[in-house]
């Protein structure tokens, strides 16, 4: 099975720094204004620094970018080594995490309703890659595991 | 490479009955409200509970109500309709049907980006509520589109 429509590996860096970025600005965000303000004021004053209305707009698209390619880089960047199982863990790990991701979201539309659905609706944008990342980079570590204690099953009865 | 988590066939059925059953939940609807949900409060669901609550909070349970079976049906349908297997199912289709899974989340995004960069404020939250269900249109019509490719050469 081949691989494709993935970036290089030396991509997950720069994913890993937007993501550090994205932390930064939501930390910032959440300290500063308070929250999700839909009602935001064009000429409010941006955390005592007198950046405008637009600037506040600027700062959110940042953060939204960020957050999105942040993970794709680092979700869908190549492995060191790729072969087809690392290619079928991530697919699978894809699949799983649809699947996790829609009933997460089922059982919030059961249970919330109103305003406090659009924070549900605003997690949804990233959730998804986020559980992709998590469930791939466990099975991962499963497997490195798994692999090591094979080797040392084999190598240690020749060299103790 | 073998599929792993998918219904069986039959589940397409019960997907696409999903959608019928939306489509005529919307026509019932439209009988019973032809002026849309300003005329909630006067259903008579609403008329019959009355006993135990006021009109407007019960008119405004029904809405809630409704607005949650609606998006059930459409999540629950377009995932049945997804993720369940074809009558013949190989290694080859299991490719396809992840290879469009990832371009699905590729080209979701990327609209997602355009989005962000060009809609503001109130106007975000149509986006955000398409953002729920594109990802698995924009696979289905991709896996679809495949197959359909795959048939013809064949």
């Amino acid at each position: 099975m081949k691989t494709r429509f993935l970036f290089p590996n030396k991509w997950r860096l720069p994913g890993i720094l937007m993501l550090l970025l994205a932390l930064l600005l939501i930390a910032y965000n959440c300290y500063s204004a308070g929250g999700y303000d839909l009602s935001a004021d064009p000429g409010e004053k941006f955390f005592g620094m007198g950046l405008s209305g637009k600037m506040v707009i600027v700062v959110d698209d940042i953060e939204y970018l960020s957050v999105i390619i942040g993970l794709l880089l680092v979700g869908f960047s190549k492995e060191k080594i790729e072969d087809e199982q690392i290619a079928q863990l991530r697919l699978d790990s894809l699949q799983w995490s649809v699947y996790f991701n829609y009933s997460l979201l089922i059982i919030c539309i059961i249970f919330i309703n109103g305003l406090g659905f659009l924070s549900v609706m605003a997690y949804n944008i990233m959730s998804q890659l986020l559980f992709f990342i998590i469930r791939f980079r466990w099975k991962l570590y499963q497997l490195n595991r798994l692999a090591k204690l094979e080797e040392n099953r084999t190598i240690s009865p020749i060299l103790k | 490479m073998k599929s792993r988590f998918l219904f069986s066939h039959g589940w397409r059925i019960i997907g696409y009955g999903c959608f019928t059953a939306l489509l005529a939940f919307a026509i019932i609807l439209k009988l019973l409200h032809p002026e849309g949900y300003a005329a909630v409060d006067l259903h008579p669901i609403a008329k019959a509970a009355h006993q135990s609550y006021n009109d407007v909070s019960t008119g405004l349970t029904f809405m809630r109500l409704h607005h949650d079976i609606v998006i059930l049906l459409v999540v629950s349908g377009l995932v049945f309709i997804g993720f369940s297997k074809e009558k013949i199912e190989d290694e080859q289709i299991a490719q396809l049907r992840l290879d469009s899974l990832q371009w699905a989340v590729y080209f979701n995004y990327a609209l997602f980006v355009g989005c962000v960069l060009f809609v503001y404020g109130i106007h975000f939250i149509p986006v955000l509520i398409f953002n729920i269900i594109s990802p698995l249109v924009f696979f289905i019509i991709r896996f679809r589109w495949k197959i359909y490719l795959l048939n013809r050469a064949i």
